[in-house]
């Protein structure tokens, strides 16, 4: 289920191509938002690790509601489908930073 | 490092030589070394209200010092605890260098970064190399002005914080408690987090410590073996808030009080005091501290005992030989602290309590030997600060917060050794005795913590 975490030059270029790319990724239909589905790499645990409670609870609970969604073979109704427009990357000013951080370090103890 | 250096055969011709040299110049030693001129130094003022004073150093050690007078007595109770944060926080994140990379810079430049808080002010000083600090006083600004306060990065901290909250020692915490019995508020606040309010500081709280109390009437840029216009033009450029906010606190006021805090220690540790001159009233404060030494603070010879003489312990310990006491004068700006603080067996500390309260009632017939002890080691004291280049900067820095003009140049009172020398010579007897006799008739206040079955309570103090 994980999703590229880049935005794509390419497809940025065509706003209506990116949503129509977004729908069809699938995991709005369980309710979930780019940033639930990230891989759990060691920067994107430290991002979390930083982020307020409450946003983490709330991606907590989408992951729950994924989880049980999934196991009894069913999808949201419709208009609960997370919307291209509400989708709003809550992890990645933190994530952008816990990766600046990681390269400054690498470029330290580069000898 | 040293072996890599006189590997290389170029260095090594010249380590020679160094050597040669020296071994030859042995016998004739030559004092061509710049001696410090050692002039009273002088605060300037800036446009934006910095207070900017810097003193030639020959220490191949430079150090440089932002002040703030923001210390633990401008904290108000919903904030109490604020500074001891705000120390444990210092080189974390700000606007442009991450935590990381603060302390790699400075470690890579063999510098030391350190933040310094009091009841008065709080500091940040950097010491560093003499050729090396010019470029890294960049940091040193941005960890005192620009500081981000990231909430993980504060909350990844309260461990230290903790730890400090825990050992510390029984004396101390005395101390504390007598400010707080003594003063209630302001100078009661202790420097420490009181334990309900660790890690109730969130970023928004610190901030808004920082946005009221970092400002330019508040600041001053001290620094030492640096050029002045060097530190003036980064106290220019400091991003500080520009509104004086209430520059004076509230007048603190002495109330006779005590708290008592009972542990399962078997000793009791008693701090006990009146009321003292401050600082700005200078004579006073200095008589006091005459008055201190001549009552005794205890062996100034490591393992000594040669303190047998001093009228507090020989009172002291006249009342039990286990007992150790040592006199104590606190001064701020406005108002100070005398007095004594004790550690004595819990069996026989009422005894050696009321033994401590009589010299300090007896403190006005105090003989002129003693005096004159107490002048001299006073003196000595102060000389040798001038010695070490990091009570130095922390004292001109201290003078430089607390007494310099905001409105104009000034001359910073006690910034070298002649003034010192005048100031304590000009002394006389009859000034120590006029401020002993205040104590002696003044109402005290006291703290004890430890096990107090038989520690007195304030009004059973005669």
């Amino acid at each position: 289920m994980a999703v590229s975490s880049k935005g794509s030059g390419f497809l940025s270029q065509f706003p209506s191509l990116k949503k129509w790319a977004y729908n069809l990724s699938g995991f709005n239909k369980y309710g979930l938002h780019h940033d639930d589905c990230l891989d759990e790499t060691e920067d994107v645990k430290e991002a979390l690790r930083r982020l307020p409670q409450d946003v983490l609870d709330r991606r907590n609970f989408r992951i729950q509601r994924a989880l049980h969604l999934s196991l009894t073979k069913d999808i949201l109704p419709k208009e609960e489908w997370t919307k291209f427009e509400e989708d709003n990357k809550y992890l990645q000013p933190y994530l952008e930073e816990v990766k600046r951080e990681r390269m400054e370090r690498e470029e330290w103890n580069k000898q | 490092m040293a072996s890599t250096v006189t590997k290389a055969p170029c260095l090594r011709s010249v380590w020679r030589k160094q050597h040669y040299a020296t071994a030859a110049a042995a016998p004739a030693v030559k004092s061509s070394y710049n001696k410090p001129s050692f002039q009273p130094v002088k605060a300037s003022v800036l446009p934006n209200k910095v207070v900017v004073a810097g003193a030639e150093s020959v220490s191949p050690v430079s150090r440089v010092s932002i002040i703030f007078r923001a210390g633990s007595r401008f904290e108000n109770y919903d904030n109490l605890g604020c500074t001891h944060t705000l120390r444990i926080a210092a080189g974390l994140g700000t606007e442009h260098f991450t935590h990381f990379g603060i302390r790699r810079t400075i470690q890579q430049a063999g510098g030391n970064l350190t933040c310094t808080t009091g009841r008065e002010t709080i500091t940040y000083t950097l010491e560093m190399t003499k050729d090396k600090i010019e470029d890294h006083l960049k940091i040193l600004e941005e960890v005192a002005c620009r500081q981000q306060f990231k909430p993980w990065e504060v909350s990844d901290n309260l461990p230290r914080l903790k730890l400090e909250l825990a050992s510390r020692s029984p004396q101390v915490w005395a101390v504390e408690l007598l400010h707080h019995a003594a003063f209630r508020k302001g100078l009661g606040n202790s420097v420490y987090c009181p334990k309900h309010m660790v890690g109730k500081h969130n970023p928004e709280l610190l901030k808004h410590y920082v946005n009221g109390h970092f400002t330019g009437e508040r600041a001053s840029v001290v620094g030492m073996g640096v050029d002045v216009p060097l530190l003036q033009n980064m106290a220019s450029g400091l991003s500080l808030q520009s509104g004086g906010g209430s520059n004076s606190s509230e007048p603190s006021k002495f109330y006779s009080a005590e708290v008592r805090r009972y542990t399962s220690s078997p000793f009791a540790v008693v701090a006990v005091a009146g009321q003292a001159a401050g600082l700005k009233t200078g004579k006073d404060a200095l008589a006091f501290a005459v008055l201190q030494r001549a009552l005794g603070i205890g062996p100034l010879v490591k393992w000594g005992c040669g303190s047998q003489n001093n009228p507090l312990t020989q009172k002291v310990q006249a009342a039990d030989p286990n007992a150790s006491a040592s006199a104590l004068s606190l001064s701020y700006s406005d108002v100070g602290l005398f007095g004594f603080i004790l550690a004595a067996p819990a069996e026989s500390a009422g005894k050696a309590v009321e033994a401590g309260v009589q010299a300090l009632k007896a403190a006005d017939s105090i003989g002129d030997a003693e005096l004159a002890r107490g002048k001299a080691q006073l003196l000595s004291t102060l000389l040798m600060a001038f010695e070490s280049g990091q009570s130095m900067v922390e004292e001109l820095g201290l003078q430089a917060a607390l007494f310099a003009s905001r409105s104009g140049d000034s001359t910073l009172p006690m910034s070298a050794p002649s003034q010192v020398k005048a100031a304590i010579d000009g002394l006389s007897s009859a000034d120590v005795k006029a401020v002993a006799k205040k104590i002696a008739s003044g109402k005290l206040a006291m703290a004890a913590v430890g096990n107090l079955c038989e520690v007195p309570y304030l009004d059973q103090l005669k």
